[in-house]
């Protein structure tokens, strides 16, 4: 029952205003996604000048420690995710214009499709955040309560 | 005779003008199947969109809310992190409990609103695509565009945070 309510979705014309609306969001996402990687680009750079800066730090710092693997595997990922998905925005924005511009459906639903997949990847990451900050959480309360 | 004549000038003009305006309907037709339009495969992907949008949203206000009620129950823990904030990214030191509490208050609602915009976005075009309003598509997608520019001012108050603290 509930599939073929699916199925008979009213249908939805693009008027000038949605067109307008769309040109829009494409143009913030692309503004977002460029500033996005800027950031990167800087936060990569201040890494690097730390790094530099602190000579002595880098020749005292052992990656086989377990901690600081831990902060350098952190940093990394945080790093590629930022990456992936703001390079996903600048291809929403791309393909939203690419499809107002030449008037080309596959393209508009390409962008469309690439918007779903970066709010499914967001969605994914929340999930995956929300678990290990409540898995921080036990572990704290499990070591303030055994360990002393 | 001439009622005969008459019927049949009638006649010709109502087919005449009932076939310009069909005329009309297949050409505007076929400009609306050439134009731009939600189809099914585009229905389809902004259906997932709001549905992990919600989802986000409703993660983002949780989050917002223990924020809240942490701060509430555990203000000297809040005192602590508010002023190591504001040392470590707004260079104030030894800023007074009011203007801590400031901070945090307009932090959070910002946060809330932002993510607001973000859910509003998934209720519209969930009416949307229910009810085949354009209407709601471009309040939905309003809100979408406000929820990306917030969400570049602050990259881009975070870049020249962090251009300038480069040197």
């Amino acid at each position: 029952m509930e599939t073929t309510t699916n199925n008979r979705a009213p249908h939805l014309n693009l008027d000038a205003t949605s067109k307008s609306e769309f040109a829009a969001v494409a143009k913030w996402i692309n503004f977002n996604a460029i500033a996005a990687l800027v950031l990167l680009g800087i936060t990569v750079l201040s890494i690097i000048i730390i790094f530099l800066k602190l000579g002595v730090f880098v020749s005292q710092f052992d990656p086989l420690e377990a901690h600081s693997t831990g902060i350098m595997i952190g940093v990394m990922i945080r790093l590629t995710a930022s990456l992936l998905l703001n390079c996903l925005l600048l291809a929403v924005a791309v393909n939203i214009k690419k499809g107002l511009l030449f008037t080309d459906q596959a393209q508009l639903s390409q962008g469309v499709k690439r918007l779903a997949f970066y709010f499914k990847l967001t969605g994914l990451i929340s999930i995956i955040v929300l678990i290990l900050v409540i898995l921080g959480l036990l572990a704290l309360t499990f070591l303030s309560r055994y360990a002393f | 005779m001439a009622m005969a004549m008459c019927y049949c000038c009638c006649r010709f003009f109502i087919d005449s003008y009932i076939s310009l305006n069909m005329e009309e309907d297949i050409l505007d037709d076929h400009l609306l199947e050439m134009d731009l339009q939600v189809d099914a495969d585009v229905a389809q992907h902004l259906k997932y969109s709001w549905k992990w949008a919600k989802f986000i949203s409703v993660i983002m206000f949780v989050s917002c809310a223990l924020i809240v009620i942490t701060a509430l129950l555990k203000i000297s823990l809040l005192r602590l992190v508010l002023s190591r904030l504001t040392d470590n990214y707004l260079g104030l030191n030894d800023v007074d409990e009011w203007v801590l509490w400031c901070i945090f208050g307009v932090s959070i609602a910002l946060l809330g609103f932002t993510y607001y915009l973000l859910y509003r976005f998934s209720k519209k075009i969930k009416q949307a695509l229910q009810t085949g309003d354009t209407a709601q598509l471009n309040a939905g997608l309003r809100s979408l565009k406000l929820f990306f520019m917030i969400a570049t001012i602050f990259a881009m108050l975070l870049v020249i945070k962090n251009i300038i603290s480069l040197f």
